[in-house]
């Protein structure tokens, strides 16, 4: 089995303890540090893929968000200043007077995993917050807002309609609990995800379109 | 059995039950043909009741705010363990103060977990000052314990590292479960001792909206080991053991019945509860809940009842729980749940 092999594989299995020492031996014998990242990118497509359809759980998921993150801690250094390693800065928080974040921060890992940076605005999060953070933040290309409460969902419509009103062309995608396809078409959101696996390809799917 | 058909004299004013400090306000009383904890307790013996229960009418609800955890979750505040809770108003409840940790790292619990010493309360003077009053030895007792296993650890740290520690710390948190389920069975002799608790309702939550958060066998290997000391402690007290677990949780279901629950309180709106009723009933009680919105009318209402009865309801091994989001008309909906269970187990 190549390096490259061995990486997907820990990746994939979640083992965060090993995944630094495979992607330092990718890089000594070789590998290129764009190929060893890409690779990881498509294991988390596969977790992520895998928790959609309920083949794993959610701390399958996370060990494998840990260990990719572990691995991209090694290839940092060797890429700094590559934007090519980035598919653009992704705005996310959970809407005003909503406090849940768990959800939010399962995105956050998928996304950060998909090659988004990730700018995590936290809980309870203004409309307006929103816009500020897509005003101040280079290359946005995508705002995430998390409901968890059917009470928040109308934070989550002034959360879409804010940022749309004051960047029409901005893309934003929605999920939680409460929230449907059917609502997120209503409050004029570009995508909807039932869950973090899913947000991952919707989200990618949203800026390459 | 025996029958006892509905009498009309049965929903005549005969009084109020006292309110309970904590989750129960007063509520009527009901003229029953067996007293209300006969009725629900011969569930749990396997018998089929003579009306589902209402745990609104039926229960008497104990969650003493002396009990930190109690007080924490229903107003804010610091936990038994030290964990600051914040009251959310749009949900009246409170949950864990974003970005709080009282534990570094699972494989630290051992330094950094300051155990709170139970016997330092003073449970039968709260008792005495504020329960004894105001429990109606008519109605079945339930003490409800609000702070599970899972949910606990994720309060200590965070849901991320809880989930990691499940595989990837599995031996550290079995020792930290081994003496937390040792601590908890303390408080579930207190319940006993001080309160008299027929049922402990003990909550964990294990579930998203679309699936349990671990799988079945992380479950199995992890959590049921403890669960099955929890249950065995409570059935030796002569009490039973009622699992509040949220979520979708289907696909745990047999390990539920596995680890000796007797009951389990699930979360309607994530979960196939009569497909559940059907494949399981026999082995596990279901608990649900009945919301009635504010804006709902009479019909409505006796729509959502009828539904229920009978559908979950049917097989009589199904414990209500009426929450009517109108004050007001809380003494109505009690009363058309108890006739229509009352008419329909007694046909």
């Amino acid at each position: 089995m190549s390096k490259i092999e061995d990486v997907k594989v820990l990746v994939e299995t979640g083992k965060s303890k090993k995944v630094a020492a495979a992607v330092q031996e990718a890089l000594d014998a070789g590998d290129k540090a764009q190929d060893i990242l890409d690779a990881m990118i498509a294991s988390m497509g596969v977790v992520g893929d895998k928790f959609s359809t309920g083949e794993i759980f959610v701390p399958e998921m996370l060990i494998a968000a840990k260990a990719m993150s572990k691995g991209v801690e090694v290839l940092k250094p060797v890429m700094a200043g590559d934007i090519s390693t980035s598919l653009g800065t992704c705005i996310m928080g959970t809407v005003a007077g909503d406090l849940h974040d768990i959800g939010k921060n399962l995105v956050i890992m998928m996304l950060e995993s998909s090659g988004f940076d990730m700018v995590d605005l936290g809980v309870d999060v203004p409309a307006e917050k929103f816009v500020e953070a897509v005003k101040e933040n280079d290359n946005v290309v995508l705002v995430a807002c998390s409901g968890l409460l059917t009470t928040t969902m109308p934070a989550l419509k002034e959360a879409v309609q804010t940022i749309k009103a004051a960047y029409p062309e901005m893309k934003v995608i929605v999920g939680g609990a409460p929230v449907t396809q059917e609502y997120a078409d209503e409050i004029g959101a570009d995508g909807y995800a039932p869950d973090a696996g899913s947000a991952a390809t919707k989200a990618k799917e949203m800026i390459s379109a | 059995m025996i029958k006892y058909p509905f009498d009309e004299k049965e929903i005549r004013d005969i009084g109020m039950y006292d309110a309970i400090p904590g989750p129960s306000g007063p509520v009527r009383k009901f003229d029953t043909p067996v007293t209300p904890k006969e009725n629900l307790m011969s569930i749990y013996r396997g018998e089929k009741p003579l009306w589902a229960p209402n745990l609104t009418v039926d229960c008497n609800m104990v969650q003493p705010d002396i009990m930190l955890d109690a007080y924490a979750r229903n107003h804010g505040g610091f936990d038994f363990f030290g964990i600051e809770w914040e009251f959310e108003p749009l949900t009246n409840a409170a949950m864990v103060k974003p970005g709080t940790r009282r534990l570094s790292d699972i494989t630290k619990w051992e330094e950094e977990i300051i155990w709170p010493d139970l016997k330092a309360i003073d449970w039968e003077k709260d008792y005495k000052d504020n329960f004894e009053s105001v429990l109606d030895s008519d109605r079945a007792t339930m003490f409800m314990i609000l702070n599970g296993l899972f949910e606990r650890t994720a309060d200590l740290t965070s849901f991320a590292d809880t989930f990691c520690y499940l595989l990837e710390e599995p031996e550290a948190l079995t020792d930290f479960y081994n003496k937390l389920v040792d601590w908890h069975i303390e408080l579930i002799t207190i319940a006993k001792k001080y309160y008299h608790a027929d049922i402990i309702t003990f909550h964990d939550d294990m579930g998203t909206q679309i699936d349990s958060f671990m799988s079945p066998n992380t479950f199995k290997e992890i959590m049921m080991p403890q669960y099955k000391k929890i249950t065995a402690a409570v059935h030796e007290l002569g009490m039973v053991i009622n699992y509040h677990s949220c979520g979708s949780v289907g696909n745990l279901i047999p390990y539920y019945i596995e680890c000796g629950f007797d009951s389990w309180e699930g979360q309607d709106s994530a979960n196939n509860k009569n497909e559940l009723m059907e494949k399981y009933g026999d082995q596990l009680i279901q608990t649900a809940m009945l919301l009635f919105p504010e804006e709902a009318n009479d019909e409505q209402i006796d729509e959502m009842i009828e539904n229920a009865l009978n559908t979950v309801g049917r097989t009589g091994r199904f414990i209500g729980w009426t929450i009517d989001m109108k004050p007001e008309r809380v003494n109505q909906t009690v009363t058309k749940f108890y006739e229509k269970s009352r008419k329909l187990y007694n046909q």
